[in-house]
């Protein structure tokens, strides 16, 4: 679990940054509108908000990796 | 064809949507889709009922709802399981909440289609154009090309998955991890029966990417 909180820190100190470069900034979930201070504290506590972040940050990752995929095999051109 | 276009206005969320809503306002005046707006105090249950009595081909609600409703300006339901009959054989259109779990799948089973989410739908202010371009695409599929919903569900998949890749690049990680989870909560019944996710399975949970390269994301 060591590199889940590695993860957990670098999402920490990019909402950090993210307050710094723009305070208005919100992330409106449903019926909720959350500060990045507000984010940020919610994520020492709900587990349900980390678990998805983490979920759809894998997810964008795979994502990555396909589409770097395809470029390989455009790329590659025909033998 | 005849719409309705339902936009209520009361709190952050639904200040954002409502602005995205007027893109879709504004695409029906200019396709001559007949449009009844219901706005603000008029997005309520008895103006809502009161319209479709008079009926439409398709209904459009721009914000909050729940798995089996759609809320309105004063935050109670103006369609739920009671009063869904009222959108059997129509076409439905929103970007609520969840809605399309419960509320979605009934209008399905009451011949009527629906576009719309089966989970929390989240967004960032520093997207805000990107956000209104992936909630809003579907329609220009769905009403202004005419294309088949299942079709139409899967360009704006690609419109999602686009916007995703471009914010990442562009350092906007949060608004690039909503983009990513909308696209999938995303659902077009007619393209596909409630229940499935219409993209031939979810891989999500099958393949799991190193922490090390999810943890890259997030540097600036």
């Amino acid at each position: 679990m060591g590199d889940e909180k590695i993860l957990k820190a670098a999402v920490i100190r990019y909402l950090e940054k993210q307050e710094e470069a723009d305070p208005g900034w919100k992330l409106v979930l449903g019926k909720e509108s959350l500060s990045a201070a507000q984010v940020r504290e919610r994520l020492q506590k709900d587990k349900k908000l980390w678990k998805e972040i983490r979920q759809w940050a894998d997810a964008l990752a795979v994502d990555m990796f396909n589409e770097g995929s395809k470029k390989i095999e455009s790329n590659s051109g025909t033998p | 064809m005849k719409a309705i276009l339902v936009r209520p206005n009361f709190d952050d969320a639904t200040r954002y949507t409502f602005a995205f809503a007027e893109e879709i306002l504004e695409w029906c005046r200019q396709d001559g889709i007949d449009v009844v707006e219901l706005a603000e105090g008029e997005a309520v249950k008895s103006r809502v009922e009161e319209e479709l009595k008079k009926g439409a081909d398709l209904f459009i609600f721009y914000d909050h709802g729940d798995e089996d409703c759609l809320v309105g300006q004063d935050e109670q339901p103006v369609v739920n399981l009671n009063n869904c009959h009222w959108l059997a054989d129509k076409e439905v259109y929103t970007l609520a909440c969840l809605s399309a779990k419960k509320l979605g799948a009934e209008v399905w089973r009451q011949k009527g289609r629906y576009w719309g989410y089966t989970e929390v739908v989240g967004f960032t202010t520093d997207a805000l154009p990107e956000f209104k371009k992936s909630f809003n695409c579907g329609f220009t599929y769905l009403f202004i090309e005419r294309i088949p919903h299942g079709t139409a569900l899967d360009k704006a998949r690609e419109v999602f998955d686009k916007l995703a890749t471009t914010l990442v690049s562009e350092g906007k990680i949060m608004a690039a991890i909503y983009m990513r989870k909308n696209r999938d909560s995303l659902v077009a019944y007619n393209g596909q029966e409630p229940g499935s996710n219409g993209n031939g399975g979810c891989l999500l949970g099958l393949l799991k990417a190193p922490v090390q390269v999810v943890k890259k994301l997030f540097k600036r």
